[in-house]
């Protein structure tokens, strides 16, 4: 992923959260004590000081841009249509990973967790391992034999109940 | 009294068999962690964490300190034979390491390396069981506006130093800060961004958002990095691998002095490993009698970097335990496996739980000598699991980072918000917005908070208070100054690459 589609994805999500939590404090209850710090006014601080320092971070990044740009335009970016520069490119390998550990934690709660913690980790070292190694047999031992571990090493030795 | 009780607790520690069972095992892990590029110690104590939550204290601390002290010593073993830097603070280790591995001498490089980091350890150990009761007895001086101060400086210092950029450093810092934030006000108990989540009442806990920020970031990164492992083991005759006391005793002014300079690198915030190891290697070369073998696969090149990046463990310690003010993301991830277990390092640590202290120094020690004798044991291991591919690795460390923000509170919340927050943490690594000062920022928001809060209610809101008490005054004047110094040099930097830009 480019550094600076990267930094962009950054400055957009905290921007959009500082200015919906900066509407959500209007919710926190205004009492004030001396000094004028209430509950609310250290977040609030806080939501502001992100915003400022996002602008001013866009606005560095926006200044090299038409320093660099002025230079020479890059080919790169002049072949590349916007919609893939804006979209952060993520390697299939991440990707892969990112998809299965988010239906890990959403399956957890119906399968429970030693059939979730089986189906991740043969899936995922299926999934990730070159073609040319792969082997279905070695991901259902090795994913069947770890998930059992964790969950005796947790429930039996640590005694933290894994549901 | 005083001296029985730690006494005694230091006995306690030293025939508890489990103390010490998990102390072994916590380093052991420790090591394996830092012999694998891309995993770090700090990756290791988060995920390690979770595995304590049922401990008692002591065998939690012993686990803890040990993944420490092992993180930290194992990096140089993917540095020697791989060329690639285990931990960040082994990266000066891989400049005499791999030549020595290139030459045939990869287990003298790595028997130095064990052995150098037992050195260093030991000495740190020593300078912090003198240096922390005293640090601590001074402490008890301080008021909220001197922890308010203390706190801002912690995280200033942090988040300027860390990082390419000042303003990346910053916002990473507020991101923590923001985070701590949500549930109850620290001073009047209203609620605070909970949006009716009956989760976010007691905030958001510290462990899964530790884990989601340095975990899950890592993994993914991991598997986006192919490394080319070209290993240097056809002569690992493992005979030569212990250095001889002859050879400890020549190299003892350049152990010492390492570790001494790693220790107080250590003691100071937002240093850290490889700041001490790049120190310690420049000055070992400088007092030298031959400085142009540096460089070669010089066996002094390798004992520098690493007594030093070992000396760091105790002098981190130092400001963790007497201030309850990490200097880095290791020990921040400590911070939250310590206030897990019911402990608020800080000065009262000291004077209301000493045998907790005792404990601590007890189990530190302890870890460090397992460290080296594991090494020595099972050197042939930890060359051996370097051969473990990414790919097999991921989805265990997955497993283990989804069961470690679970285990807390029995909640899939927290591992939504652990997931959540890794996903959010790695488009944050690959915008090269730095990592520790959030972790920092999550630790000390609540105490920054609420020490400015109870400050101003009780000098009636007076904010020159602040800068009255000198303690406080010296801390917001460093702080202010490193950032104005930081700022200025970045302006610079930017000029001066505009200037030869201009001339080109």
């Amino acid at each position: 992923m480019k550094q600076r589609v990267a930094e962009c994805w950054v400055i957009g999500i905290l921007s959009i959260g500082a200015l919906f939590f900066i509407k959500q404090a209007q919710n926190v209850a205004s009492t004030t004590l001396p000094g004028g710090i209430g509950p609310r006014t250290f977040p609030l601080i806080t939501f502001w000081a992100v915003l400022i320092l996002n602008a001013c971070l866009l606005g560095s990044i926006i200044w090299e841009k038409v320093k660099t740009k002025k230079a020479a335009p890059t080919e790169d970016e002049s072949q590349t249509k916007l919609i893939w520069r804006v979209i952060p490119y993520i390697p299939r390998q991440t990707l892969n990973i990112i998809i299965m550990c988010l239906l890990l934690v959403f399956l957890w709660r119906y399968l429970g967790f030693i059939v979730v913690a089986f189906l991740f980790v043969a899936g995922a070292s299926l999934l990730l391992v070159p073609e040319e190694k792969r082997s279905l047999r070695r991901s259902l031992v090795l994913a069947g034999v770890y998930a059992l571990v964790i969950y005796t090493l947790f429930v039996y030795v640590f005694k933290i109940p894994l549901a | 009294m005083e001296v029985a009780s730690s006494f005694s607790m230091v006995m306690a520690v030293l025939t508890d068999p489990m103390a010490m069972l998990w102390t072994f095992v916590g380093t052991f892990m420790g090591l394996v962690f830092g012999s694998l590029p891309g995993l770090t110690a700090t990756m290791g104590i988060a995920l390690l964490v979770p595995i304590t939550y049922s401990f008692p204290t002591i065998h939690a601390l012993g686990m803890m300190l040990g993944v420490y002290v092992g993180g930290i010593a194992g990096g140089a073993v993917a540095a020697i034979l791989l060329n690639i830097p285990g931990t960040p603070s082994a990266v000066a280790t891989v400049l005499d390491g791999h030549p020595m591995a290139q030459q045939g001498r990869a287990a003298k490089a790595l028997g130095w390396a064990a052995t150098a980091s037992f050195f260093g350890g030991f000495i740190s150990w020593l300078i912090l069981a003198t240096l922390a009761p005293q640090v601590a007895k001074f402490a008890l001086r301080f008021g909220p506006p001197e922890y308010a101060a203390l706190a801002l400086f912690g995280l200033m210092i942090i988040a300027s130093v860390s990082g390419k950029s000042l303003i990346k450093g910053v916002i990473s810092g507020l991101i923590g800060v923001w985070l701590s934030t949500f549930g109850v006000d620290p001073i009047i108990g209203d609620l605070r961004f909970t949006f009716g989540n009956i989760n976010l009442m007691s905030g958001i806990a510290v462990m899964p958002a530790l884990i989601g920020f340095y975990a899950i970031p890592q993994i993914l990164r991991s598997l986006s990095e192919e490394q080319t492992m070209e290993m240097n083991t056809k002569t690992l005759n493992l005979s030569d691998f212990i250095p001889s006391l002859k050879e400890i005793w020549r190299s003892k002014f350049n152990i010492v002095r390492s570790s001494v300079i790693g220790t107080i690198i250590g003691i100071i915030p937002a240093t850290g490993g490889n700041i001490a190891a790049f120190l310690a290697y420049d000055q070992a070369k400088r007092f030298s009698k031959s400085p142009e073998e540096y460089g070669k696969g010089c066996p002094d090149g390798v004992i520098a970097p690493e007594a030093a990046n070992n000396g760091v463990t105790g002098g981190a310690l130092v400001p963790l335990l007497t201030l309850g003010i990490p200097g880095d993301s290791v020990t921040a991830v400590l911070l939250g496996g310590l206030m897990i277990h019911g402990l608020q390092p800080g000065p009262q640590l000291f004077s209301k739980s000493p045998d907790i202290i005792m404990g601590i120094f007890t189990t530190l020690l302890i870890a460090n000598i397992f460290m080296w004798v594991i090494q020595l044991v099972g050197i042939k291991f930890f060359v051996r699991i370097l051969r473990v591919p990414t790919y097999f690795l991921a989805p265990m460390l997955v497993i283990l980072a989804v069961v470690g923000s679970y285990a807390l509170r029995n909640s899939l919340f927290d591992v939504w918000l652990t997931i959540l927050l890794g996903l959010f943490g790695y488009l944050m690594l690959r915008g090269g917005f730095p990592m520790a000062p959030t972790v920092l920022g999550l630790v000390l928001g609540p105490m920054l908070e609420s020490e400015i809060r109870r400050t101003l209610i009780l000098s009636g809101g007076d904010w020159s208070v602040f800068f009255v008490r000198p303690i406080s005054a010296v801390f917001i004047g460093v702080s202010l100054l490193i950032a104005l110094t930081v700022a200025v040099k970045s302006f610079k930097k930017g000029k001066n690459a505009d200037q030869v830009e201009a001339s080109i």
